[in-house]
């Protein structure tokens, strides 16, 4: 909404809107770098290396971020009932029975 | 409500014409474009005329294309960058590309077309555009379109790719489109970047008369487009209310209810609870309209999206988080307070970039589906009475605000229409795109019809017409009120075509406050039976479908809440309250009937 959707996308906006992109998903959001490649995965074939190392590294950045998350998770949900209170404490959602 | 737009925009000028009819696309005022037609109708004759001599030209093209194709770019993109210029400008520059028009103009076209088909043939990702856009409903004369194509189709030819034999009803609809028809067309679309206005001047198409209807196959798509986001939000808001079991009980109900009327009370009570409840809700719908529109009338177009924004970042945030706990909930498992504000935080700040920055189609779509069934959820958890009674009252207010003079909404559109803008709201834009043509010549029977929906529903051609309606300038959007309380819909069909290939694109916009309220509506009959859920469900698709009919008899916008929900409220009472004790005694009797 905020862009026109007539926009023609050449490089320069392409190489900006893959960088802002690349730049918000520092912000612990690898679903937003997820959705950079996701935008730019149609047109692969004609990206500059400027774009391409962007979306590479928001890849990276994706998996990293996905990773390091899903870890934790598993920690969560497997040690959850070892920590005792400590991992009441941390938790908004008690499952019942174990 | 429900819009439809026509654009004035002929088929007819294949020529040059169509860089001039971008630009009052985006720019054009009503009275231009008015004016402009008078002017533009007598150069469709002219281009009439020259459509053999174009052909000719092309055939010319063909074999000294190499030399002259730069020189064309060079002159198509001087034409792309004329869409920038400034509103007061423009007929200065319609008339001297109206000029250059049926001379250079058509010879440049020619050469880009056939470089799309050269680039087409050598790989599908490249998204040709061929943008010209014309009334919604063209067709092909039958008599014309032998005369451009040597062949006589007397019923439109689906134009295919040149991948696969099926025909392309290319749309950019990968998301939302279930039909398998559109498979094969979805990597044709996307914002693409090298979508040059190519225009082929070739055959010539008349519109059909300001009354006729599509075909069936239009019309169709048109109903998938619209029925899908429908059927899926309310899918998901009947699923999550039977979820969650607290919404049988109401133990918290909306902050906006000011009577509580869920026990039983007095009939007094409730009628004047459940109307001064509605009556509330259909105020503050009133208010963020007026607010909208004031906001966009005096240009605070800052204020305005930073409004839209916080709306949809709380929303999507607050209550995507509630329901993502209800789920948990009910899945009976742990959740912590890192994983909860990781999950929720990605949810909402990517609803932020797909609802309002670049982002794939599908993603767009499906997050402006997610907003309107959380909101639907919310609002569902109501007394009973008064979700009832709010359903009643917003459908006349949707009545109101769309089609009385002084209605907001109307206002709203009105001017969005003037300024060439598209409204700025959140609207769920179904868009299909058909691909009718006869291909010409026998030549390149790899066209391919790309439509990228985006593109076209800005890029309309004002320029000649013959055009039924004398309806003003383009991108026809309709829309409704915003975001969490608005409740409309604006529905806008818009047509391009190609000469090539017609590409009909159909654009329907559907304000996400029909979603909303459709939901609600489902909402409250998934505390009911089964029965009930489905009588309501049809009835709400059977609703939606008449105002579709509606929108393309009128041509104009349409509320879109007042038949369904009238439809939709009488299948739910005459359901549960008829039909299923009804089928229960016979079940239970062992009657059969």
């Amino acid at each position: 909404m905020l862009v026109d959707e007539d926009d023609k996308l050449n490089d320069d906006k392409m190489r900006n809107i893959a960088k802002k992109l690349w730049i918000i998903g520092f912000f612990f959001l690898p679903w937003v770098w997820l959705i950079n490649i996701l935008f730019f995965f149609p047109h692969r074939k004609q990206l500059s290396t400027d774009v391409f190392w962007y979306l590479k590294y928001s890849l990276i950045g994706f998996f990293v971020y996905s990773t390091i998350f899903m870890t934790w998770m598993g920690i969560y949900l497997v040690n959850r009932n070892n920590w005792g209170a400590s991992g009441d404490n941390i938790s908004i959602v008690i499952p019942y029975g174990y | 409500m429900i819009n439809h737009q026509e654009n004035d925009s002929p088929p007819d000028t294949l020529s040059g014409s169509h860089q001039v009819s971008n630009i009052l696309d985006t720019t054009t005022t009503t009275t231009t474009t008015t004016a402009n037609n008078e002017t533009n109708n007598n150069n469709n004759i002219l281009d009439e005329n020259n459509c053999k001599t174009n052909n000719n030209n092309n055939n010319i093209n063909e074999t000294d294309s190499d030399n002259t194709n730069i020189t064309n770019s060079n002159t198509n993109t001087n034409n792309n960058n004329d869409n920038t210029i400034p509103h007061h400008e423009i007929t200065i520059n319609n008339e001297t590309a109206e000029d250059n028009n049926n001379t250079n103009n058509n010879n440049n076209n020619n050469n880009n077309n056939q470089d799309d088909y050269s680039d087409s043939s050598d790989s599908s990702e490249d998204s040709l555009h061929y943008e010209r856009e014309c009334n919604s409903f063209i067709y092909i004369s039958p008599s014309r379109a032998k005369l451009e194509n040597g062949s006589s189709p007397n019923q439109p030819v689906f134009i295919t790719t040149p991948n696969s034999s099926t025909p392309s009803l290319s749309s950019s609809f990968s998301f939302m489109s279930g039909a398998g028809g559109m498979k094969s067309t979805n990597r044709n679309n996307d914002h693409s970047e090298n979508s040059k206005n190519y225009d082929v001047d070739f055959g010539v198409l008349e519109y059909g008369h300001e009354g006729e209807l599509p075909s069936i196959k239009e019309y169709s798509k048109a109903m998938v487009s619209i029925a899908l986001p429908v059927s899926i939000s309310m899918a998901i808001v009947i699923s999550a209310v039977r979820l969650s079991e607290e919404a049988r009980n109401f133990k918290s109900v909306s902050p906006l209810i000011q009577y509580d009327v869920r026990e039983d009370p007095a009939t007094q009570t409730l009628v004047w609870g459940t109307i001064i409840n509605s009556l509330i809700l259909v105020g503050i719908i009133f208010l963020s309209s007026v607010i909208m529109f004031a906001l966009y009338y005096f240009k605070f177009m800052k204020a305005l999206y930073g409004w839209l924004m916080a709306t949809s970042i709380l929303l999507l945030g607050v209550f995507g988080g509630f329901l993502f706990i209800l789920l948990m909930t009910y899945a009976n498992v742990g959740l912590d307070y890192f994983t909860f504000s990781f999950i929720v935080w990605n949810f909402s700040a990517g609803g932020m970039v797909c609802l309002f920055w670049f982002c794939p189609q599908y993603l767009t779509r499906a997050y402006l589906v997610s907003i309107s069934s959380l909101m639907a959820i919310f609002i569902s958890r109501m007394p009973e009475w008064s979700t009832w009674s709010i359903l009643t009252i917003v459908s006349l207010y949707d009545i109101f605000t769309v089609l009385s003079p002084g209605g907001p909404l109307k206002k709203l559109i009105d001017l969005a229409k003037e300024r060439g803008d598209e409204i700025p709201a959140l609207v769920y834009n179904g868009s299909v795109s058909i691909g009718m043509a006869s291909s010409k010549n026998n030549t390149t029977p790899t066209t391919k019809t790309t439509t990228n929906d985006d593109t076209m529903s800005d890029t309309s051609s004002n320029s000649s017409s013959s055009s039924s309606s004398s309806s003003s300038s383009s991108s026809s959007n309709i829309q409704k009120s915003t975001s969490s309380s608005s409740i409309s819909t604006g529905l806008s069909t818009e047509p391009s075509d190609t000469p090539m290939e017609v590409n009909y694109s159909t654009k329907i916009q559907l304000g996400l406050g029909d979603l909303v309220f459709y939901s609600v509506l489902l909402g409250r009959a998934a505390l009911y039976d089964l029965g009930t859920i489905f009588a309501c469900f049809v009835a709400i698709l059977t609703g939606l479908f008449i105002t579709l009919i509606l929108l393309i008899v009128y041509k104009k916008a349409i509320p879109a809440l007042p038949i369904s929900i009238f439809i939709g409220i009488l299948f739910f009472f005459s359901t549960s309250k008829l039909i299923c004790p009804f089928l229960v005694f016979l079940g239970e009797n062992q009657v059969f009937i």
